[in-house]
């Protein structure tokens, strides 16, 4: 049988296995973390490492950056702000 | 700035609270939510380039819901919501994706040449680069399951698009056999999801 094309057959497979993810009970998750050494009930368990921590700050956190383009426009192109 | 300002530079962590932080913070999403929406975002974050982590979908699906763009419909739990946006960011990103690479183009009637004896369109498919990090990830993705025989044959089949009665009938597999491997394939995915070794 010729094997399905790699995009649509990926898209299917994480898809299906999203549901299996989607099924699977607290305990199953906490076997899982148990197997690879972690303690989800315990602060600072790896188990949550990259959900937590300093998020890398953005210009348009603090600026309102259409603002400043309008701002630049009305100056003209080459003038910095 | 006056010492006792509540502002402080450089920002204090406050400022620079996650999405998930944020969530939890609200009570939207519990812990255990946490891990299931990592081993999630793990997989969803399969295949897209390497400057889109899964991180980034799980701070992006969570930001949406944070800010009022994406709102929880009544009844729906979170972590399935929440999945779900998961998957329409990876979607969106390979249609924008598409639409840079000039991939995908919209031919109107009124353009056709009736007197023309070709129609050329431009292909909608993947591009090779999309297709080719499909592949690897099908193969990353069978390495998980590699020596389990039925949870290849169970692959096999979801991406032929198979429902689970025809990947039964075609592979001889019995209902036992078939859940056995699912919970299988399900424990290693958490396992796979709740680490942060590369993909």
């Amino acid at each position: 049988m010729r094997p399905a094309p790699p995009v649509p057959a990926l898209d299917r497979i994480l898809d299906a296995l999203e549901h299996e993810l989607l099924a699977a009970s607290d305990d199953e998750v906490l076997a899982a973390a148990n197997e690879l050494g972690m303690r989800p009930d315990m602060k600072g368990s790896a188990a949550f490492i990259g959900l937590f921590g300093p998020v890398r700050p953005r210009l348009d956190d603090f600026f309102d950056l259409e603002a400043l383009q309008a701002i630049r426009r009305s100056l003209g192109q080459d003038r910095d702000l | 700035m006056p010492s006792n300002s509540p502002l402080r530079w450089p920002l204090s962590d406050h400022l620079t609270l996650s999405a998930t932080e944020a969530a939890l913070g609200l009570k939207l999403v519990t812990q255990m939510d946490l891990l299931k929406l990592k081993t999630l975002a793990r997989l969803h974050a399969r295949g897209l380039p390497p400057d889109v982590t899964w991180e980034d979908l799980l701070q992006e699906a969570l930001t949406r819901v944070l800010t009022g763009a994406r709102k929880v419909p009544e009844g729906v739990a979170m972590v399935p919501f929440l999945a779900g946006v998961m998957r329409s960011l990876r979607a969106e990103h390979w249609r924008r994706a598409l639409g840079r690479t000039g991939g995908r183009r919209d031919l109107h009637l009124d353009q056709l040449d009736p007197t023309s004896q070709h129609l050329e369109l431009s292909d909608p498919g993947p591009s090779p680069e999309r297709a080719l990090s499909a592949r690897q990830q099908l193969q990353a993705i069978e390495r998980l399951f590699a020596g389990d025989f039925i949870a290849l044959r169970i692959l096999s089949g979801l991406g032929e698009g198979l429902s689970a009665d025809q990947i039964r009938a075609s592979g001889n597999i019995s209902k036992t056999d078939y859940d056995s491997a699912r919970k299988r394939m399900r424990r290693a995915l958490l396992r796979e999801g709740l680490t942060c070794e590369p993909k």
